[in-house]
Formats: C-alpha cells, sequence, structure tokens
C-alpha cells in the first residue's frame, strides 16, 4: 500500500504543483509531464501488486486516456510526444493482443498508425501556419513527427516492394497510402513551408524506396549475388548523389542557415 | 535554453562588424562566408552522405565476398584489398577537387565508401593476422593515425578515432587475464580520454582539423560511462572537472567564490559523492555546450540526462519505497537551488535598480 500511496503523492503533487505554477511556464508544464509518466507507473506497480492479469494493451490504452485529458490542455510539445508514444504502444500492443487480425488484415495496424501520426502532424502544421499555438513552431516537433510518420509509411512500401508476391491486400492498401503519404509530405515541405530537415528525411525515405526498387530489379535480371551487389552499390552512389545534389538546390534556393 | 544562446554565423559576424563601423568590404565579406561554407557539408547532409557509404560498402564487401576475392582465410588479401580501397578512396577524393558539382558529389560520396571498405577489410585482416583481440586497435590505431592528416574528411576522422577508442576501452574491459590491473587501466584510459577531451574543447588554439578528435573523445567518454564503467576515481575526475568549468566558464577561478558558483560547487561534490558520473558528465557537457554556443553538445547532454538519471536511481541497491523517497528528496534539492537562484536575480535586479 506504501508504494502506491507514495506514486499517488507523486501525482497529486505535480497536478497540484503544475496548477500552482501554471500551464504558462515551463516550470508547471515539465510537472505535468512528470505527472503522465507517475500514472503510467502507478498502473504498473498496481499490476503487479493485485496481479490483475491485465494485457499490456489495456495499461498502455488506460495510460493514454487518463492523460489525454491534461494533455490537451497542456500547450507543451514533449507532453503531446509523449501521449502519442504511449497511444502508438497502445494500438501495436492492441493489435497483437486483442484485435488478432487475419494474415490479408495483418498489415492494417500501418494504415492506423499513418491516420493517427499522420492527422497529428498535420493538425501540428495547420496550428503551426496558423500561429494560433506558438509553441507548435519549434523545428523539433516537425522533425520527429515527419520522420515516424514517414518511417511508418516507408515499411508496407518496401516489403511490397520487395515480395510482391505474398504481398496481402493489407500491404498493398498501406503500401499505397504510404506513398501518397511521401508525395503529400514532399509537397508540403518543398512547397507550401519550406522545411530543409523535414525535405531531407523525405527524400532519404524516397531513395530508400528507390534502392528497394533498383535491387527487386536487380535481382529479377541477373539472379546472382555477385553482380548485383556490385550493381547496388554503384546505383546507391547514384541515387544518394542526386539526392545531395537536389537538396544542395534547395538549400541555396530556400536559404536555410549552414546547420 | 535556445533563447539563451547567441547564435553564429559568419555573415552575422560580418554584419555586426560592419554596423560597428568596422571596414568591411564585399569583396572580402564573400570570400569569408565562402571559405566558411565550403569546408563541410550541412549536417543534415552529412547524414545522407554516412548512410550512403554504410548501405554502398556494404554492396562492396558483399560483392568482394560473393566472388571469392577476397576471404576470411586469407588475412594477407584482406590487408592488401583494404590498403587498395584506402589508397583508391584517398585518389578519388583528389580526383573529387572542391567544385559543387555532379562528379564532386559523386566521387566524394566514392570516395567515402571506399574508404569504409577500406578500413574495415584492413582492420579484420590485422585483426585475424595478429589472432588477439588488441590486433583490431592495433589496426584502428595505424589505419587512422595514417589517414588522419592524408583523408581531410570530418566524418571519417571522427568514426575512425571514435572506433579506436571504443575498441581500446572494450578490450581494457573484457581483459580477463589482466583482472587485478582492470580498474587501473580503465582509470587511466578514462583519465587519458577525459583529458584530452578537456584540452581540445577548452584551448582555443587547437587547429579544427581535430575538432572530430575532440568529438570522439567526448563520445567515447559518453560510452565509458554509459556502458562500462564507474568508479570512486572517475567520481573525482568528474568533479574536479565540473568545478574547473564553472570557473572557466564563468572567465576565471576566483569566480568560483561567489556564493552561486559557489552553491553549484558543493552540489557537484555532493553529486560525486553519491557516485552519479553520468550525472556529472551531462552537467560537464551541457556547460560545455553552453560556454562554446556548441549546439551538439548540448544537445548529446540532454538527452543522456535522462538516461543517465533512469540508470542511476535503477541501479541503486535499495527498496522502491526508499528510491520513491530519494527521487522527492532530490525533487526538492532541485526546487529549493530554483527558489534561491530565483532570489539571487531578484536581489541583484533590485540592487542595480537603486544603483542606476
Amino acid at each position: 500500500m506504501m508504494k502506491l500511496f507514495s506514486i499517488q503523492f507523486g501525482i497529486i503533487g505535480c497536478l497540484v504543483a503544475s496548477y500552482l505554477y501554471s500551464l504558462q511556464r515551463i516550470s508547471g508544464q515539465v510537472l505535468l509531464l512528470s505527472a503522465s509518466v507517475l500514472v503510467g507507473v502507478f498502473m504498473a506497480v498496481f499490476g503487479q501488486i493485485y496481479q490483475t492479469g491485465a494485457d499490456a494493451y489495456q495499461l498502455f490504452m488506460m495510460w493514454s486516456l487518463l492523460t489525454f485529458g491534461w494533455t490537451l490542455i497542456s500547450k507543451f510539445a514533449p507532453q503531446w510526444i509523449f501521449w502519442l508514444v504511449i497511444t502508438n504502444i497502445f494500438l501495436v500492443l492492441w493489435w497483437q493482443q486483442a484485435a488478432l487480425p487475419t494474415k490479408q488484415m495483418e498489415f492494417m495496424i500501418f494504415i492506423y498508425m499513418i491516420s493517427l501520426n499522420g492527422a497529428t502532424l498535420v493538425l501540428c502544421e495547420y496550428f503551426s501556419v496558423k500561429k494560433v499555438y506558438e509553441w507548435l513552431k519549434a523545428q523539433w516537433i516537425r522533425l520527429i513527427l515527419t520522420i515516424f510518420t514517414l518511417l511508418i509509411m516507408l515499411i508496407p512500401i518496401v516489403i511490397w516492394i520487395v515480395d510482391p508476391s505474398r504481398a496481402t491486400k493489407s500491404i498493398i492498401l498501406s503500401g499505397v497510402i504510404g506513398l501518397i503519404g511521401h508525395g503529400a509530405v514532399y509537397f508540403f515541405y518543398r512547397y507550401r513551408s519550406p522545411d530543409i530537415c523535414s525535405l531531407t528525411a523525405t527524400v532519404l525515405s524516397c531513395s530508400i524506396i528507390v534502392e528497394a526498387v533498383g535491387l527487386k530489379i536487380l535481382f529479377e535480371m541477373f539472379g546472382t549475388y555477385e553482380i548485383v551487389f556490385l550493381l547496388m552499390g554503384l546505383i546507391t552512389l547514384v541515387v544518394f548523389t542526386y539526392a545531395i545534389i537536389y537538396l544542395r538546390k534547395i538549400t541555396k534556393e530556400i536559404g536555410v542557415d549552414h546547420v | 535554453m535556445s533563447k539563451y544562446i547567441a547564435k553564429f554565423n559568419a555573415a552575422n559576424l560580418l554584419e555586426q562588424l560592419s554596423s560597428k563601423d568596422f571596414v568591411i568590404d564585399e569583396e572580402l565579406s564573400d570570400f569569408v562566408i565562402n571559405q566558411h561554407q565550403k569546408k563541410e557539408l550541412p549536417l543534415y547532409l552529412r547524414a545522407l552522405v554516412v548512410i550512403s557509404a554504410f548501405i554502398a560498402s556494404l554492396c562492396f564487401i558483399g560483392f568482394l565476398f560473393a566472388t571469392d576475392i577476397i576471404s576470411f582465410q586469407h588475412n594477407e588479401g584482406l590487408i592488401i584489398w583494404g590498403l587498395i580501397f584506402i589508397v583508391s578512396a584517398i585518389g578519388l577524393q583528389r580526383v573529387a577537387g572542391h567544385n559543387n558539382t555532379v562528379k564532386h558529389s559523386f566521387l566524394i560520396q566514392a570516395s567515402f565508401a571506399s574508404m569504409v571498405v577500406g578500413k574495415t577489410l584492413f582492420i579484420f585482416g590485422i585483426g585475424n593476422n595478429l589472432d588477439f583481440r588488441w590486433g583490431i586497435t592495433l589496426g584502428l590505431l595505424i589505419v587512422t593515425g595514417i589517414t588522419y592528416h592524408i583523408y581531410r574528411m570530418s566524418i571519417d576522422r571522427f568514426l575512425s578515432s571514435f572506433a579506436l577508442l571504443f575498441s581500446i576501452l572494450v578490450n581494457i574491459f573484457w581483459d580477463r587475464d589482466g583482472s587485478s590491473s582492470r580498474e587501473l587501466l580503465l582509470n587511466g584510459f578514462f583519465l587519458f580520454q577525459f583529458a584530452g577531451a578537456a584540452i581540445m574543447l577548452v584551448y582555443s588554439k587547437i587547429k579544427c582539423d581535430y575538432i572530430p578528435l575532440s568529438y570522439a573523445f567526448t563520445f567515447s567518454l559518453c560510452a565509458s560511462i554509459l556502458f562500462l564503467i564507474s568508479s570512486a576515481f572517475i567520481n573525482i575526475v568528474l568533479t574536479c572537472g565540473l568545478i574547473t568549468l564553472f570557473g572557466w566558464a564563468a572567465g576565471g577561478i576566483e569566480k568560483l567564490k561567489t556564493a552561486p558558483l559557489l552553491l553549484a560547487s558543493i552540489c557537484a561534490v555532493l553529486l560525486g559523492f553519491i557516485s552519479a558520473p553520468g550525472i556529472l558528465l551531462t552537467i560537464i557537457l551541457m556547460v560545455l555546450g553552453y560556454a562554446k554556443h556548441d549546439k551538439l553538445l548540448i544537445i548529446v547532454g540532454a538527452l543522456l540526462m535522462p538516461i543517465f538519471l533512469f540508470l542511476y536511481y535503477y541501479n541503486l541497491d535499495i527498496s522502491l519505497l526508499k528510491k520513491s523517497g530519494i527521487i522527492i528528496g532530490s525533487g526538492v534539492v532541485l526546487l529549493a537551488g530554483r527558489f534561491y537562484l530565483q532570489r539571487k536575480i531578484w536581489n541583484e535586479r533590485g540592487i542595480s535598480c537603486v544603483q542606476k
């Protein structure tokens, strides 16, 4: 009981202190984030003491639900990123432990995750462009969200390209959405709101897709490792050279600092 | 924190100088800015070069093995092919020149990929040939020593130097034969790295060629603490280092007598006393980064801080309840420090207002 009490004391202490400091200040926001972490700690310890036998996804689901309210009013990017991490873990665990999809539907999880993270990225950009929330302007938030969303979109595309004969409906659907998503991200960071770091992440992801296509074509053409390895090495150099030249050109065009 | 860090670049500095009536003509300004920009690619493009070289080198090594040109049974072959690739990498870099053309970019990438292949083959060749763990370290030492000044690419310099330092650390740590002298060696190696990093990062007249080496020392120090070592000696070195750094950053050792720095020094001693080398190291990185306007050091320090905090509390050999008590106590101490500093600032502002 003392263990639970100490954590509860921590949660309430953090929330009260956060209220006293106010959410306009970094100290209040950090205290709110600490309370979010402690909610998870509390549920883990509670599960251990009472042996509830609950699946791991339930812990993350409750963690995500319980912290969502104060995340909404937090005006603090790390709090949102933390909530997003918990929610993504919940989605993955729920898919594995409760949804139990068929082989055909296995990759639908990527569509759900693309939707969740893509929507977050879109909202983040929308509020940032509209200058509604100043705290969303920091470049690192955009970069983290972009990299994570691109990564989720990249996985089904690469699987689809490398082994199309085994591509199920869910792989094809998530792959198509991934390709459209890549195009949208590229268009936005190239023309609408130029950002060289996010664009670099997009170009890197596109280069990996091109590499996967090259690998597939070479294996179909030659079928032997020797030539495929040699040509893939050269293709890699060509693809990335073009990517670097292209990014240098854009860097000059949009006149970013020498990062 | 970024609002407290001044952002410097060549263009800004020249603009400021000309605004203060220094004579900066356009030709000189263009020359300085061009020199500043030509030295290295931006960080995000360097990341692409590294990824490209990594994939390409894996493909080339795969090709060499698949065609039986090299094999792990023929060490001489590994060494010779390694040297051929290293020489060709240097040649490609020379041929590439300095123009920002497609040819230049392609040759630079091919050169770096070739260097990665060459070094990998050479190191494995030497390591297998000598047939002992220190063989790889020796191979790294030889190849890094030879190429450091000839092959002017900061990524390669950093990665080679870091690999060398890390291999020394791993070898000392897993040296089962000399377990009695192991702690002595680890402490000695830690001191060497600490002194190397301190001199290179603090002394202003170090050539910029050695910046990658200074980062290699810094990252190797982080790796040492993160994965492997902790001892009373290391705590003492880091505590003394942090207090000296406070003095250096404040503008002189005599400044340590002022109340805020005295308090900070006492906290540093306390951290050393409770044996938290990781936390001390991250504070050193952040203070140093702040003093030198070096974002990379601040980011590394800030990212490692939660990891070291977690590891510190996780490794405490006490019950969960006592750990909770310690965390609450730490929070109270930090809040007390914050209140003190805030009060101090208000007092000083009040005094300066009265003086005005």
